[in-house]
């Protein structure tokens, strides 16, 4: 569920605009693009950067 | 780190690709470049948390879909 | 008859300044009698003699401004529960932050036909390379356009809501420009998108000239 969550959200972002941060993971930034990446991927990464956006209600 | 600090640190990240030389005039609260708005973010004080809630609203608007092409090109 | 205030002290001020040129134009191409109080004649005093006497139809304040008031050369010169009266059936278009708040809505209360601002803060962005030009500055012209197409839509006998939707599709026509395309100045978008939320019109929306 917030996997497509998310996925509606990017896929609406202009093409030039999904290389800005949109989250900071233990003092890293990440951008939309890096964040699709992982959450595809279903990586361990992906799972927390999907948690903090729906924190945060980002997405 | 509680929601309002990381907001804050998000935030932070977000400018710092702003360019050197530009200036953003908040109206009665001055104008500022990029430094001087990372600088008042991370003091926490009324002008930080107005860029902070700009910042915010931006996102969400990104989140309700405003820039999707399809919307854009119709309105 | 257009009575527009342009104090011009800082940054914020000077661009506001350069930027009423093009509405001045306007009227003045349209033989619409043009009272221009521009620096330190932007003052309270001055300001309600004139307003007292005189009967213009539609006013735009440039300046700085707070919830319950706007501003003029470095001074407070429209205050709600003070002075909003003198706004009586006049169309307001106020470039000033906050001002459609609090003052806005008194300002229909004590008669104002139309009160057309900002409900929080007006935010630009620009270049501080250009401030001795603001007209050349690429980096502000995404916010002058919408901001001087409310304006000019007035002078052209438009409604206040004709005129408030005009400058409304001309913010989300710089948005959509900056995002689609390979423009440097995406950064304003973020500022745009604020501005074109906090417009407000206030008061009677088919008001017009």
């Amino acid at each position: 569920m917030t996997k497509e969550r998310f996925m509606r959200v990017y896929s609406n972002l202009p093409l030039n605009m999904r290389k800005e941060v949109i989250v900071v993971i233990n003092k890293e930034p990440i951008s939309w693009d890096v964040a699709r990446n992982e959450i595809e991927h279903d990586t361990q990464l992906g799972k927390e950067i999907l948690k903090k956006l729906m924190e945060l209600k980002i997405i | 780190m509680n929601d309002k600090e990381e907001i804050r640190e998000l935030v932070i990240e977000r400018l710092k690709y702003l360019p050197d030389n530009i200036k953003v005039s908040i109206g009665n609260m001055g104008s500022f470049d990029k430094e001087e708005l990372i600088e008042h973010i991370k003091k926490d004080d009324t002008i930080g948390k107005k860029i902070v809630e700009v910042e915010l609203h931006f996102l969400m608007a990104l989140k309700e879909g405003i820039l999707s092409e399809q919307r854009i090109s119709s309105d | 008859m257009l009575f527009i205030t342009r104090p011009n002290y800082d940054d914020t001020t000077n661009y506001l300044y350069y930027w009423s040129e093009e509405i001045i134009k306007e009227a003045e191409k349209r033989n619409i009698k043009v009272i221009d109080f521009k620096g330190k004649k932007a003052n309270r005093v001055d300001i309600e003699k004139f307003l007292k006497k005189q009967n213009p139809k539609f006013i735009i304040f440039n300046g700085h401004g707070s919830a319950e008031s706007i501003y003029g050369q470095k001074e407070i010169i429209i205050k709600s529960g003070e002075n909003e009266k003198l706004l009586k059936s006049k169309i307001i278009y106020a470039i000033s932050c906050n001002s459609a708040s609090k003052l806005g809505e008194d300002s229909i209360k004590a008669g104002a036909e139309s009160y057309m601002g900002y409900g929080d803060a007006f935010i630009f962005l620009y270049d501080p390379n250009k401030c001795s030009n603001p007209l050349s500055d690429d980096l502000a012209k995404p916010f002058l356009k919408p901001s001087n197409e409310l304006a000019i839509s007035i002078l052209k006998k438009n409604t206040t809501e004709e005129a408030y939707i005009k400058s409304q599709n001309s913010f989300k026509k710089e948005i959509r420009n900056l995002a689609l395309g390979e423009s440097t100045n995406k950064e304003a978008i973020r500022w745009l998108i604020w501005d074109m939320h906090c417009q407000k019109l206030l008061g009677n929306p088919k008001a017009q000239l």
